[in-house]
């Protein structure tokens, strides 16, 4: 019977644990994309507000969407002529207020409704027309757009490069932040036991080896939360006490300004060893 | 905690049909979720080695006391001051003289910087009687740390102030103080020799024995009721005992030759003397009422100046036998003597510590003779006056202190040093040329 649920349980086991791999493997993917993308956008944002120049050209908007139209109805056109070409302007009808107002003229047109190809292949006309016509208009938009997103490319380029910069930047800055943080740290809790130590009297101590323990909560203004907590007694109730005085006469502790890292410093466990050389 | 019993109970619980793999998934889960919320919580801890203070903060805060003339609250802040234990802090600068407890604000002598405060007052009774009450308070923990009331005569205001000096210094320090102790010493004036004896901080002195003679030698019993001491008035040196209750004295040792160096034994029923009964010095002991003579050391050198160490098994005496002054050591029941120093070419006068743990000792530091302090377990020695004829240390009640004379010009006065060296200090001046004191034991 064990051996049996043994089995079954290390096959689900096994199961279970590729997919939890797997779940895992996505999780780690999703979350490292969705990082490099926020990163990337955030230093895009970061450099068109530093860059106004490169910043003022883009209407780039309605290039695109032209080109999109340029695309779609060719094709159309061709395999269903009527109902698409009507389709086309309702669906997409924010488009070009030229282009649906010659779609308009055409359907005043088409009111005779006479012959669906002739009507069809003047619409393809008159489309093609309309096409050619703006064809040059739109050339010259997709040469401008073309060099406009060669520039954007090289913009981009450069904005990618700068990104990588700003992102190893922001990570440097971020482990800079952190040792920093913890530079900061160090130092508190070393002006924490200067402050307290010239407080501890150690003369009430005896002359043995004593080792006390006290814990001791914090407000963010350094100032003592109640009185410190004995959590091992010296032995010697003179010492306990004087170590105690020594705390509370250290009211308020110095803090960092940086109200982040009070988290670390809230709740703080303090070893004495008061005969020992400082 | 919560959340393993919370996984336990899932597991254990037999309504809910889960597998065991999802057990042991959520008890993995929740594992990782305590021991995440134990990194979350982990306080900073700080150690701490040493200590930058040696003196606890306290304000003495002058007494209501009408037309008390003794400043009963300087008395008190000299005694702690001179303990050497304590920083006694100018109040002048505080307006508030609260005289008890529910009348100090404590954010005042906060500010001060007081750990402690003292207050009380003094109030006249019918029948020439005075009411001392004071109180002690923690002034960081703002609450009494004891009170004290004493119906005394007028004459026992000083050392009403020491006994208030001794219970602060009790409570703060956790030992107890030297202040309610008396000394004994002799004060040469005038051409004639006073054994004196006076409270601890070299007040109120007064004299147990006046003579034209020399008078040297002085030595509590252990129960600070009695003197010994050597005289001269008969010409000769010999060793008398006397009461200070009564005035009463008895002779201890008037054998042929010299009767000197008396030391009593702990339990105050014998004392070791030295003669040169038989030819050179040696040391006896000899019962506290002049009997049971028994020779202790059989050198042909000088032996001298014994001592009893706290636990009665030993006498410490100074002795030449090896060429040089040296102390050496003898069982109390005799046999052969032990060389204890042998740092320096010169160490006299031994003097115990209340423990047993340190000799006082006078050393020749290059023509200069001072106070040493010899630790009997590592044998280092630690150099603490700094005369040039500094002589007879002796320790206080609680061995913080060392006593011993020291010279200022031609004349002898009092110093005192704390066993650590840090504290130095002269006693009152008496105007004589005083010489050989010794602490008695506390007054109860």
């Amino acid at each position: 019977m064990l051996r049996q649920r043994e089995k079954t349980v290390s096959w689900q086991a096994g199961a279970l644990s590729i997919g939890v791999h797997g779940v895992l493997i996505a999780i780690l993917l999703v979350s490292v994309n969705w990082k490099t993308k926020q990163v990337a956008t955030i230093a895009e944002v970061e450099l068109w507000d530093s860059l106004p120049t490169l910043a003022a050209p883009p209407p780039p908007p309605e290039p695109v969407v032209v080109v999109k139209e340029a695309q779609k109805p060719q094709p159309v056109v061709k395999q269903e002529p009527l109902p698409k070409v009507e389709e086309a302007p309702v669906k997409e009808p924010v488009v070009d207020i030229a282009l649906e107002k010659k779609l308009k003229a055409l359907e005043q047109k088409k009111s005779d409704d006479k012959l669906k190809l002739e009507e069809s292949k003047k619409l393809a006309m008159l489309k093609q027309e309309m096409l050619k016509d703006d064809q040059l208009e739109k050339e010259k938009l997709l040469k401008d757009q073309k060099q406009k997103q060669q520039s954007d490319a090289i913009k981009r380029l450069a904005q990618a490069m700068l990104n990588e910069d700003n992102a190893a930047g922001a990570a440097q800055a971020n482990a800079a932040k952190s040792a920093a943080s913890a530079g900061i740290i160090d130092e508190f809790q070393t002006k924490i036991r200067n402050k307290i130590r010239s407080n501890v009297n150690k003369s009430l101590c005896g002359s043995g080896n004593p080792e006390l323990k006290f814990e001791i909560g914090l407000q963010p203004t350094g100032q003592l939360n109640g009185g410190p907590k004995l959590i091992k007694s010296s032995g010697i109730a003179a010492c306990d006490s004087a170590v105690e005085r020594a705390i509370m006469a250290s009211d308020p502790l110095p803090l960092p300004q940086d109200k982040t890292l009070f988290d670390q410093f809230r709740n703080l466990k303090l070893t004495f060893r008061p005969n020992d050389p400082s | 905690m919560f959340e393993v019993e919370f996984a336990l109970n899932i597991y254990t619980n037999p309504k809910k049909d889960i597998k065991p793999l999802m057990y042991r998934l959520k008890l993995t889960i929740w594992c990782s979720l305590l021991l995440v919320s134990s990194w979350a919580n982990a306080a900073l801890e700080i150690e701490i080695s040493g200590g930058g203070a040696q003196q606890v903060p306290i304000a003495i805060v002058p007494f209501a006391q009408g037309d008390v003339q003794e400043n009963i609250a300087n008395i008190i802040g000299a005694d702690l001051r001179r303990s050497g234990m304590f920083r006694v802090l100018e109040t002048g600068g505080i307006v508030s003289r609260p005289t008890d407890v529910t009348q100090i604000k404590y954010a005042e002598w906060a500010a001060l910087q007081a750990q402690a405060i003292a207050v009380g007052r003094i109030e006249v009774l019918p029948g020439n009687r005075l009411k001392v009450s004071f109180k002690l308070a923690d002034v960081l923990k703002q609450n009494q740390l004891v009170g004290m009331e004493y119906n005394i005569a007028p004459n026992q205001l000083r050392l009403t102030a020491h006994k208030i000096a001794d219970v602060i210094y009790e409570k703060l320090t956790g030992e107890i103080g030297n202040a309610a102790s008396r000394i004994a010493y002799i004060n040469k004036a005038k051409g004639h020799y006073a054994l004196q004896v006076a409270d601890a901080d070299g007040e109120n002195p007064q004299t147990v024995v006046y003579s034209g003679e020399p008078i040297i030698s002085p030595s509590w019993s252990p129960d600070g009721t009695k003197i010994a001491y050597v005289s001269f008035e008969k010409k000769k040196p010999i060793i008398y005992i006397q009461s200070l209750m009564t005035g009463q004295r008895i002779v201890l040792a008037n054998f042929k030759g010299n009767n000197s160096a008396p030391s009593w034994s702990p339990d105050g029923n014998k004392l070791a003397i030295v003669l040169t009964y038989a030819a050179n010095s040696q040391v006896y002991t000899i019962n506290a009422d002049g009997t049971a003579l028994k020779l202790l050391t059989k050198s042909n050198a000088i032996d001298t100046e014994p001592t009893w160490s706290p636990d009665a098994k030993w006498i410490y005496f100074s002795s030449d036998r090896g060429g040089s002054p040296q102390i050496y050591k003898v069982s109390a029941l005799g046999g052969e003597a032990q060389r204890v120093t042998f740092e320096g070419n010169y160490n006299l006068s031994p003097h115990f510590s209340p423990d047993g743990k340190l000799l006082a000792m006078i050393r020749n530091d290059g023509g200069k003779f001072r106070v040493a302090l010899q630790d009997l377990t590592s044998g280092q020695v630690q150099l603490l006056s700094e005369g040039a004829q500094d002589e007879s240390p002796s320790f206080a009640p609680n061995g913080r202190m060392i006593l011993y004379a020291t010279r200022i010009g031609v004349r002898g006065t009092l110093a005192a040093v704390s066993s650590d060296g840090r504290v130095k200090q002269r006693l009152s001046e008496s105007g004589g040329d005083v010489r050989e004191p010794t602490w008695g034991p506390l007054l109860n």
